[in-house]
C-alpha cells in the first residue's frame, strides 16, 4: 500500500496532539520543552507532505526555517533553564509562582 | 523525484531589495556593532552603547521617512514588502524603541545591566517586529515572530539576580513557543489548502483564481485559520490566552515591559491585519465568529481582572489585554476604516502606554518601589511633572478626550458601527467604563491622597525627562490634531488595498 | 396662529458670517476668542511661577471673557425678520473631514444666553476662589479656567464630535476640583460623579457612531447636516435613549440623580457654583439642542416618559430638601428639584415651555449660586452647616440676612423675581401639553416655598444658638479657609464682608432685573425655540401639533 497524503497528515496531527498533551501535563521544564519540539517537528512533517503533494518548494524551505529557529530556541531555552537552575536547584513548572494576582 | 530539482531558481537580489529593508538593515548592523563594542570597549565607557543605539534608531527613522515618500516596493521576490502599511508600523516601532532606550539609560545603571547586550537584544527584537510588519509571506512572518520573541525571552529574564525576572523570561519562553507551534501548524494547513505561503497569492486563491472552487470551505483551511487565531491570540494576549501576560510583564525589567507591551502587539497586529483582513478576507465569515468571541471575552475579562490589581505593572498588563480587545474590534470591522483604526491605535498606544510605564521605571531607577500603586501617595507633591504626565497617560488610556487614546478608540468603534456591529461598540464602551475606574484609582492615589511629609525625592535623568515629555506631547498632540497622522494611516491602508486588490 | 405649525422647509437653518479680526495675520473670530480665552489664561497660568500673578491672570481672563460674551449678546441679531433658526458668529474649519468631524462653532438664541451665563458664573466662581481657596490656589484657578473653556465649547459646538470632546473635557478639571479641594468624602464623591457621567456619555458616543454611520456627517446645521436629515423612527428611539441618558445624568433627572447630592455637598464652593449652576445646564441644553431636533419622532414618543420621571424627581427632591438638616444638602436637593421642573418644560415640546425652561436655566444658575454662597457664608460664621444648631444669625447681621432673603425669595418663585416668569412659562406650556403634569408640578412650587422659608427661618431668625457642638477643634489645617472646612479658631465674626457681598450683588441685580424685564431674554430665545418646536412636530407620525400661541 502506498501511503497517501492523508496518512502523513494524520500522523503529523497525532504527533502534534501528543506534543500539546505533553506541554499541558508534564511538570519538568525539559520535558515540556521536548514536547514543544515534538510539535514543531510534526509541523515539519505536515509541510513536507504538502510540499510533495502540491509540487511546491515553499513547504520545504519553510521546514528549513523551522529547523533553524527550533535550534535557536533550544539555545535560548536551555540557557534560561540553566540560569534558573543556578538559583533554585530544582525546577518544577508548578513552582514558578513568584508572582500572583 | 525531488520537487526542488525540477525548478532551477535563480536568486537575484539587487539594490532595490536591500533598499526596501533599509531600516531593518541599519538596526541589524547596529546589533552586531553593539556586540563588538561590548566585547572590545573598556567597561567604563560602555554608556556609548546608549548613544549608538539612539543614533541607529534615528538613522532608521530617517530611512523610514525616506521610504514613505519613495513609494511601495517589494523585496526578495515579494517575501518582504515595504508598503506604506509596513513603513507606518516601522515608524511606530522605532519611536517606541527610542522611548524605551531613553527610559533604559538610568534603569540600566541602577540595575547594573550590561548595556551592550541589552541594547543589542532590544534592537534585534525591533528588527523582528519591523520584519513582521513587512512580512508578505507566512515564512517571513514566522521568522520575524521568532526573532522578536527570542530576543524578548532573554530581555524578560535579563535581571539574572531576580527570581521574578527569571521566572518571567522562562514563562514567556515556554508559553510563547507553545503558541508559535500552533501558529505554524495553522500556517502549514493554510499552505496545504491554498498551495502557497505568499499572502497575496493566498488572497487571490481564496478569491477564486487558480484554486479549486469551494476552497474557502476546505476543512484544512478552516482548521488552519482556527490554529492561526489561537497563535496570534496568544501573542497579543487575548483572553483566554492571556495568562502569561501579567506574570511576564511584572517580572521583566520595566523599560522592557513598556517596550514589549506596545511593540509586540503592534507587530503581531500588523500581521494580523495583513493576514486576516486582506489575505484571508474571502474567508471572513469563518474567522469572524471566532474572533468576535475572543474580542468580547478579551474586553470583558481584561478589564475585570485589571480591576483587582494593586500592582501597577499587573494592572497595566491587564489593561493591555483589554486594549487588545478594542483593537480586535477594529480588526473585526474588516474594512479599510477598521484597518486604519488599528494603525492609528498603535501610534496613540505607543505614546500613552509606554508613558504609563515610565512612572514605574523612573521610580525603580531611583531605587524605590515602583509597581505598588499605594506607594504613589503624594507623588503630586513630590514630583508634580511626573504625576501630571502620568495622569495624562492614564486619562488617555481610559479614552477620555481630548487625548490620543480617545481618538484611537473613536476610530475603532466608528469603524465597527459602520460595519453594522453596534453590539461590539456597546460592549466596548461598557467595558471602558470599568477601565475608567481602575485608571483613575491610580490618579486618586497619586494626586488626591497626600503622602508622608518626609518622602524620598524622585529624580529623573535627562533622558527619562525627554521620554516623558515626548510621550506626553504625543498623547496630547495626537488627541487634538489627529488629522495629519490619520491621513497617513489611511494612506498606509490604501497601500495594502492596492497590493491585495481589495 | 402658531408660527411653528409651518413645515420644516420654512425653518431656515442658516449660519451668518462671523465677526473676525486679525492677530498676527491669523483670522480669529470673536466667538473663537471667547471660547479659548480662558484656556489661554490657563496656559499662561501654568507657565507662571508666582501665585499672585496667576490670580491676576485668572481674573483678567475671566473678566475679559465676560465682557466679550456680553458683546456677543448685544451683537446677536434677533427680531421678527429672523424667523429661522440662525447660528450667528459661526466659525468653521475642517478637522478630520473624512469622518465628518469639523471645528464648527456658532450661537443660536438659546446658546447665546448660556455662553454669557457661563462667562458670568465662571467669573463669579473665579473671584470666589480668590479668597475661599488657600491651598494650591494656582492649580485651582488653572482648572477653573480650563473648565470654563470646556463649558463654553459645549454651548458653542455645531459639530457633534466637537461637542462630545468638550462635553468630556469638562470632566477632567471637575475631577480634580472636586477630588483635591472637596470636603471629607471627596474621593467617594468624585468617583461616583465621574463613573456616572462617563457611563452616560459613553452611550452617547455609541449614538454618535450610529449617526455618523447613517447620515455620514457630524455637522449639525447646513443642508447636509444632521438636523436636516433625521434617521428612521426606530433608530431614533434607540439614539434618543443613548443621548438622553447622558443628558439626564448631567441634569440630573430622577432616577439618575444619586451622584448629585454627594457631589454638590462635597464640592468646594467655587466649583459647586459651576457644577450646579452651569454643568447641569449643559444637560438641559443637550436635550434642547440635540435630543429634540435630531430625534423629533423619538422626542414625541418619549416625552411622556421623561415628563413622568421629571415629575417624580421634582417632588422627590423637594420632599428630601424638606427633611435635610445640612443646609448645603437642602440647597443641593432644591437644585435637583428645580432642574427636574425645568426638564419637564423642555419635554412639553412647545415654544412657550421651552422659553420658560431656558429662562429658568438662567434664573436657576443665579439663584443656586447665590444660595451655595450663602451656605458658605453661614458656615464660615457658625462653624456648622446643620440647621438645628444655628439660629438668630440675622440678629446682628442685617446685610447677610437681607441679601440672603433676596435669593430665598427668588428660590420660592415669588412674583417679581425672574424665576416667577420662568416657572410660569414652564407651567403654562406644560398645561397645554398635559394638564395633569402641570398640576402636579405646581405642588413643587408650594414645597419649594416651604423648604426655602424653613432654611431662612431656622438659620436667620429664632434664638441665637450657642457654640455648635460638632465643630472640629482638632486637625486644624492651616491651608484651609473657613469657607472650606470651618474650624472654631478661624470663624468669621460679624456681618457680611465686602468681598462676599461683591459676589452676591451682581447675581441679585441680574435676578431682579430679569424679574422686571424678562422680555430681552425671551425675545432672543423665541425664534430658536419656535424653530426647534417646528422641527420636533414636523416629522409627525401621529397626532397634530399642540395648538398654542406663539410668543408670550
Amino acid at each position: 500500500m502506498t501511503p497517501s497524503a492523508d496518512h502523513f497528515l494524520v500522523v503529523s496531527a497525532i504527533l502534534f496532539t501528543l506534543g500539546t498533551v505533553g506541554v499541558l501535563t508534564r511538570r519538568d521544564p525539559l520535558v515540556v520543552f521536548m514536547s514543544i519540539e515534538l510539535m514543531l517537528n510534526s509541523v515539519n512533517l505536515t509541510f513536507v507532505t504538502f510540499s510533495h503533494y502540491l509540487s511546491s518548494p515553499d513547504g520545504q524551505i519553510f521546514v528549513f526555517i523551522i529547523m533553524t529557529v527550533a535550534a535557536a530556541e533550544v539555545v535560548v531555552g536551555l540557557a534560561l533553564i540553566v540560569s534558573i537552575f543556578q538559583t533554585r536547584q530544582r525546577i518544577d513548572v508548578d513552582e514558578l509562582d513568584e508572582m500572583r494576582g | 523525484m525531488s520537487v526542488l530539482a525540477a525548478a532551477t531558481i535563480h536568486v537575484r537580489v539587487g539594490a532595490s531589495d536591500w533598499g526596501a529593508v533599509g531600516p531593518e538593515l541599519i538596526l541589524g548592523a547596529t546589533v552586531l556593532v553593539l556586540l563588538l563594542v561590548d566585547a572590545f570597549v573598556p567597561r567604563r565607557v560602555r554608556e556609548v552603547s546608549t548613544w549608538i543605539s539612539l543614533i541607529a534608531l534615528v538613522a532608521a527613522f530617517l530611512d523610514v521617512y525616506f521610504l514613505w515618500s519613495h513609494g511601495d516596493s517589494n523585496a526578495l521576490y515579494g517575501q518582504i514588502t515595504s508598503d506604506k502599511f509596513a513603513i507606518f508600523f516601522d515608524g511606530v516601532i522605532i519611536v517606541s524603541a527610542v522611548l524605551a532606550v531613553l527610559l533604559s539609560e538610568s534603569y540600566i545603571v541602577s540595575s547594573s545591566f550590561d548595556p551592550g547586550e541589552y541594547y543589542a537584544l532590544l534592537l534585534a527584537s525591533a528588527v523582528g517586529m519591523m520584519l513582521m510588519a513587512a512580512g508578505n509571506s507566512l515564512m517571513i512572518l514566522f521568522l520575524a515572530l521568532e526573532l522578536l520573541s527570542l530576543s524578548l525571552y532573554i530581555l524578560a529574564g535579563f535581571e539574572r539576580s531576580s527570581p521574578r525576572s527569571q521566572e518571567s523570561g522562562f514563562k514567556y519562553f515556554l508559553l510563547s513557543s507553545f503558541a508559535s507551534a500552533f501558529l505554524i501548524y495553522g500556517m502549514a494547513l493554510i499552505y496545504g489548502a491554498t498551495g502557497s505561503t505568499q499572502l497575496v497569492a493566498i488572497g487571490h486563491c481564496l478569491h477564486g483564481s487558480g484554486c479549486p472552487a469551494n476552497v474557502t470551505e476546505n476543512p484544512l483551511l478552516l482548521v488552519g485559520i482556527g490554529l492561526m487565531v489561537v497563535g496570534f491570540a496568544f501573542k497579543i494576549s487575548a483572553v483566554p490566552f492571556h495568562m502569561w501576560t501579567p506574570d511576564v510583564y511584572e517580572g521583566a525589567p520595566t523599560p522592557i515591559t513598556a517596550f514589549m507591551s506596545v511593540t509586540t502587539k503592534a507587530a503581531v497586529f500588523a500581521a494580523f491585519v495583513r493576514v486576516f483582513n486582506f489575505s484571508l478576507n474571502a474567508a471572513h465569515s469563518h474567522w469572524f465568529p471566532l474572533l468576535w468571541g475572543v474580542a468580547v471575552a478579551t474586553m470583558i475579562f481584561g478589564n475585570l481582572f485589571a480591576l483587582a490589581q494593586s500592582n501597577m505593572k499587573r494592572m497595566l498588563a491587564y489593561s493591555g489585554v483589554a486594549h487588545g480587545g478594542y483593537i480586535l474590534v477594529a480588526l473585526l470591522a474588516n474594512s479599510p476604516a477598521g484597518a486604519t483604526a488599528v494603525v492609528f491605535y498603535f501610534l496613540a498606544y505607543a505614546f500613552m502606554n509606554i508613558g504609563a510605564f515610565m512612572l514605574v521605571s523612573i521610580l525603580e531607577s531611583n531605587g524605590q518601589v515602583g509597581d505598588d500603586i499605594s506607594s504613589y501617595r503624594g507623588l503630586w507633591q513630590r514630583n508634580p511633572f511626573l504625576a501630571g504626565c502620568t495622569t495624562v497617560f492614564l486619562f488617555s488610556l481610559a479614552g477620555i478626550p481630548p487625548f490620543a487614546g480617545f481618538f484611537a478608540k473613536y476610530l475603532a468603534l466608528a469603524a465597527i458601527v459602520q460595519a453594522g456591529h453596534t453590539e461590539l461598540a456597546i460592549i466596548a464602551v461598557l467595558t471602558s467604563l470599568i477601565s475608567v475606574y481602575y485608571y483613575l484609582r491610580v490618579v486618586v492615589v497619586m494626586v488626591l491622597q497626600p503622602g508622608e511629609v518626609q518622602a524620598q525625592e524622585t529624580r529623573m535623568s535627562g533622558m527619562a525627562e525627554m521620554a516623558v515629555t515626548a510621550s506626553v506631547a504625543g498623547t496630547i498632540g495626537l488627541g487634538i490634531i489627529p488629522t495629519g497622522f490619520y491621513n497617513l494611516a489611511t494612506q498606509s491602508v490604501d497601500a495594502l488595498r492596492t497590493a491585495f486588490g481589495i | 396662529m402658531a408660527p411653528y405649525m409651518l413645515s420644516l422647509a420654512a425653518v431656515r437653518i442658516s449660519t451668518t458670517a462671523a465677526t473676525h479680526f486679525s492677530i498676527f495675520s491669523t483670522r480669529l473670530t470673536l466667538l473663537t476668542v471667547v471660547l479659548f480665552l480662558p484656556a489661554v489664561g490657563a496656559v499662561i497660568g501654568l507657565l507662571l511661577e508666582d501665585e499672585r500673578q496667576v490670580r491676576i491672570v485668572s481674573v483678567v481672563a475671566a473678566a475679559a471673557d465676560l465682557v466679550l460674551a456680553i458683546m456677543l449678546l448685544l451683537m446677536f441679531k434677533y427680531g421678527s425678520g429672523q424667523a429661522g433658526w440662525q447660528f450667528q458668529f459661526a466659525d468653521r474649519h475642517n478637522w478630520v473631514s473624512t469622518l465628518g468631524i469639523s471645528y464648527w462653532i456658532g450661537l443660536d438664541g438659546v446658546s447665546v444666553w448660556l455662553v454669557t451665563l457661563t462667562a458670568l458664573m465662571s467669573c463669579i466662581a473665579i473671584l470666589a476662589a480668590q479668597f475661599m481657596i488657600a491651598d494650591r490656589t494656582k492649580t485651582f484657578l488653572i482648572f477653573m479656567l480650563t473648565l470654563e473653556t470646556a463649558l463654553l465649547g459645549v454651548f458653542m459646538s455645531l459639530n457633534l464630535f466637537l461637542f462630545f470632546i468638550f462635553w468630556e473635557a469638562m470632566l477632567i478639571p471637575s475631577y480634580f476640583l472636586l477630588g483635591i479641594w472637596g470636603e471629607e468624602r471627596r474621593v467617594y464623591a468624585t468617583m461616583k460623579f465621574l463613573v456616572y457621567t462617563i457611563f452616560g456619555s459613553f452611550f452617547m458616543l455609541v449614538g454618535i457612531f450610529v449617526l455618523w454611520a447613517r447620515v455620514g456627517t457630524l455637522d449639525m446645521a447646513g443642508p447636509h447636516g444632521l438636523i436636516a436629515h433625521p434617521v428612521d423612527p426606530t433608530t431614533q428611539n434607540w439614539l434618543f435613549l443613548a443621548f438622553a441618558i447622558a443628558f439626564a445624568i448631567k441634569l440630573p433627572v430622577w432616577p439618575f440623580h444619586t451622584w448629585a447630592p454627594t457631589a454638590y455637598t462635597e464640592s468646594p464652593v467655587p466649583f459647586v457654583i459651576v457644577l450646579s449652576g452651569l454643568m447641569s445646564k449643559a444637560g438641559a441644553f443637550g436635550f434642547i439642542r440635540y435630543c429634540l431636533p435630531l430625534f423629533p419622532a423619538a422626542s414625541r414618543h418619549f416625552a411622556a416618559l421623561i415628563s413622568i420621571l421629571c415629575i417624580i424627581g421634582m417632588v422627590y427632591a423637594a420632599l428630601l430638601a424638606l427633611v435635610q438638616t445640612d443646609i448645603k444638602r437642602i440647597v443641593a436637593y432644591s437644585s435637583i428639584s428645580h432642574m427636574n421642573l425645568l426638564c419637564l418644560g423642555i419635554f412639553a415640546l412647545n415654544p412657550i415651555a421651552l422659553d420658560g425652561s431656558v429662562l429658568q436655566m438662567i434664573n436657576h444658575s443665579l439663584i443656586i449660586s447665590g444660595l451655595f454662597l450663602a451656605v458658605a457664608y453661614i458656615a464660615a460664621r457658625t462653624g456648622t452647616r446643620l440647621l438645628p444648631s444655628m439660629g438668630g444669625l440675622g440678629m446682628r447681621r442685617p446685610w447677610l440676612m437681607w441679601l440672603f432673603f433676596i435669593f430665598i425669595l427668588a428660590g420660592l418663585d415669588l412674583p417679581g423675581t425672574s424665576s416667577f416668569a420662568g416657572e410660569f412659562l414652564i407651567l403654562l406650556g406644560t398645561f397645554a401639553y398635559n394638564a395633569w403634569y402641570a398640576s402636579i408640578a405646581t405642588i413643587t412650587v408650594i414645597l419649594a416655598a416651604w423648604y426655602m422659608i424653613r432654611l431662612f427661618q431656622d438659620s436667620m431668625n429664632g434664638p441665637v444658638s450657642v457654640a455648635p457642638r460638632e465643630l472640629a477643634e482638632t486637625g486644624l489645617d492651616a491651608r484651609r479657609t473657613p469657607y472650606q472646612y470651618p474650624v472654631l479658631q478661624r470663624l468669621l465674626p460679624g456681618d457680611i464682608q465686602l468681598r462676599e457681598a461683591l459676589l452676591w450683588v451682581p447675581l441679585a441685580v441680574v435676578l431682579l432685573y430679569l424679574g422686571v424685564q424678562p422680555q430681552p431674554v425671551t425675545q432672543r430665545l423665541n425664534p430658536t425655540n419656535t424653530a426647534i418646536s417646528v422641527v420636533v412636530h414636523t416629522h409627525a407620525t401621529r397626532g397634530p401639533a399642540v395648538a398654542l400661541g406663539g410668543s408670550p
